[in-house]
């Protein structure tokens, strides 16, 4: 329980007063990250069922899109613009470490996060009604089931930073638990939930690979990174694969 | 560089697609590449409409629509919109043409270029998203298309505003007459077939643009740099997808 609530404070705006005693505590906690982006997204999934009464669709897909980044408090998507600035600039290893580094944005970061979040917008939109529920919990605990996944299959690019902070203590049993997870939360989503599983983990595999090549490994910008482009990309697959493959569990 | 490694060359400087060979971006040959840009804009064009066909049967027309745009940024790497963000920090930046051409140059995007960008972003959207059905491919191939004939066109007509051997530097040479005639023909023969007269309006309407903002720009600083040009091909862009609705109905 202790090791959950570590997780949902690290992952979300909730106050909740634990302290890590121990360092490898906080690198055990990431078993428990799909949960709490199930969380997330289940309540994603109850405030937008309480506005469908009274606003539009699109409205109600705003509203889901701001909510996803208010109760993260931008912490992915400031890890997605940070990413984007070191990993597209014309620069060396060193130098684009230090990029990420630097709290303020460039054009590839703007770019890439606004070009995320119209995606985003776009997919959430698209869920159709009676979906929507299966939809949100599995964008939430995909993408953060991602980050576990490229914190214990990739090399950590620096050996200090937060990022290490996790890395040193996961691992293959952390993963094991946080993938055991995921599939329970994919579960309401049937037969596509398998598929867009195997979407994450080819994005989460691809992404990993090019930043190794580009900046010797990983960091927490990378993990946050990670996580958007996989939530998105879950939320775009989902309606033509359920199309395809049979509908989910309608709430 | 008439022969198809000029091609290659300009397929380098717009975009991050695979190229089977690669030049030294700071070698002045680049810059006879510069006529071949609306080919490069073309195969862009072909890209999209190839994606969207592909994609629309299966995602809704707002997805498909953050796709494309998606797509663009991915495949030219964000070249042009850097172009327009630096743009926006430089033109308003100063007092002074040195200091705006230093601001151009900053990596960090000020206030107003992250605005430029996010308004920008935001229009292609809607814009794509709102393109009726019967006009998409033409739409979707004459935007990339006209837009990097604006550039080349703005090489021919306009000064280069640094000093220096840049890129753009190697780029304004190789724009010559002959070069500006040969690609801005190729786009307009491209516009008439694929959309008669309105196609050519399309890429009228991209030169009206180019020239707007020119004036503008040559009003604060001596010449246009490579930000510039950006800024003018996702403006005509812009334009382009906007007007493509009327242009094309017939």
């Amino acid at each position: 329980m202790r090791s959950f609530l570590l997780a949902l404070q690290f992952l979300s705006i909730a106050p909740i007063p634990v302290r890590p005693v121990a360092e490898d505590e906080l690198g055990r906690s990431m078993r428990w990250f799909p949960a709490v982006g199930a969380l997330l997204g289940a309540c994603v999934a109850f405030v937008d069922w309480l506005l469908t009464p009274i606003t539009t669709p699109e409205i109600r897909s705003v509203v889901a899109l701001a909510l996803l980044a208010v109760l993260t408090g931008g912490l992915h998507l400031d890890g997605l613009m940070d990413a984007c600035d070191g990993l597209f600039a014309l620069a060396s290893r060193e130098r684009r470490l230090e990029i990420m580094a630097d709290s303020r944005v460039g054009s590839f970061g703007l770019v890439g996060a606004a070009v995320t979040i119209l995606l985003k917008y776009a997919a959430i939109l698209a869920l159709p009604m009676g979906t929507r529920v299966a939809g949100f919990i599995a964008m939430g605990a995909l993408s953060r089931w991602s980050m576990v996944y490229a914190t214990v299959g990739f090399p950590a690019a620096r050996p200090e930073g937060l990022g290490q902070a996790y890395k040193s203590a996961a691992g293959r049993p952390e993963l094991a638990i946080a993938t055991v997870i995921v599939i329970l939360a994919l579960a309401p989503s049937g037969a596509a939930g398998a598929v867009v599983l195997a979407i994450g983990l080819a994005l989460t595999a691809l992404a990993g690979r090019y930043a190794s090549q580009r900046i010797g490994g990983l960091n927490g910008d990378l993990y946050g990174a990670i996580s958007e482009v996989v939530e998105v990309a879950v939320a775009i697959a989902l309606p033509p694969l359920w199309r395809l493959l049979g509908s989910p569990l309608v709430f | 560089m008439l022969r198809l490694t000029g091609f290659f060359v300009a397929l380098q400087i717009l975009t991050r697609l695979p190229s089977p060979f690669r030049r030294n971006a700071q070698s002045p040959e680049v810059g006879s590449a510069a006529w071949w840009f609306p080919a490069v804009g073309g195969l862009l064009g072909v890209l999209l409409v190839g994606f969207d066909a592909l994609a629309r049967p299966w995602l809704d027309s707002g997805v498909v629509a953050a796709l494309i745009l998606a797509l663009m940024v991915a495949v030219t790497g964000a070249f042009h919109l850097d172009g327009l963000v630096d743009s926006v920090d430089g033109l308003t930046a100063g007092p002074g043409t040195t200091a705006r051409l230093a601001a151009m140059r900053q990596a960090v995007a000020s206030p107003l270029g992250a605005l430029a960008a996010c308004i920008l972003l935001l229009a292609d959207f809607v814009a794509i998203a709102a393109l009726p059905h019967p006009v998409r491919p033409a739409a979707l191939l004459c935007m990339p298309l006209c837009g990097r004939t604006a550039v080349l066109a703005a090489y021919r007509l306009y000064p280069y505003g640094r000093p220096e051997a840049t890129l753009s530097a190697h780029l304004k040479q190789g724009a010559t007459t002959p070069a500006a005639i040969l690609g801005v023909g190729f786009a307009a023969a491209v516009c008439f077939a694929v959309g008669g007269v309105g196609g050519l309006a399309l890429l009228g309407l991209a030169f009206a643009l180019m020239h707007g903002i020119a004036t503008v720009a040559l009003r604060r600083i001596p010449g246009l740099t490579g930000d510039l040009h950006g800024a003018i091909c996702e403006l005509s862009q812009l334009a382009v997808l906007f007007a493509a609705p009327l242009a094309l109905r017939g």
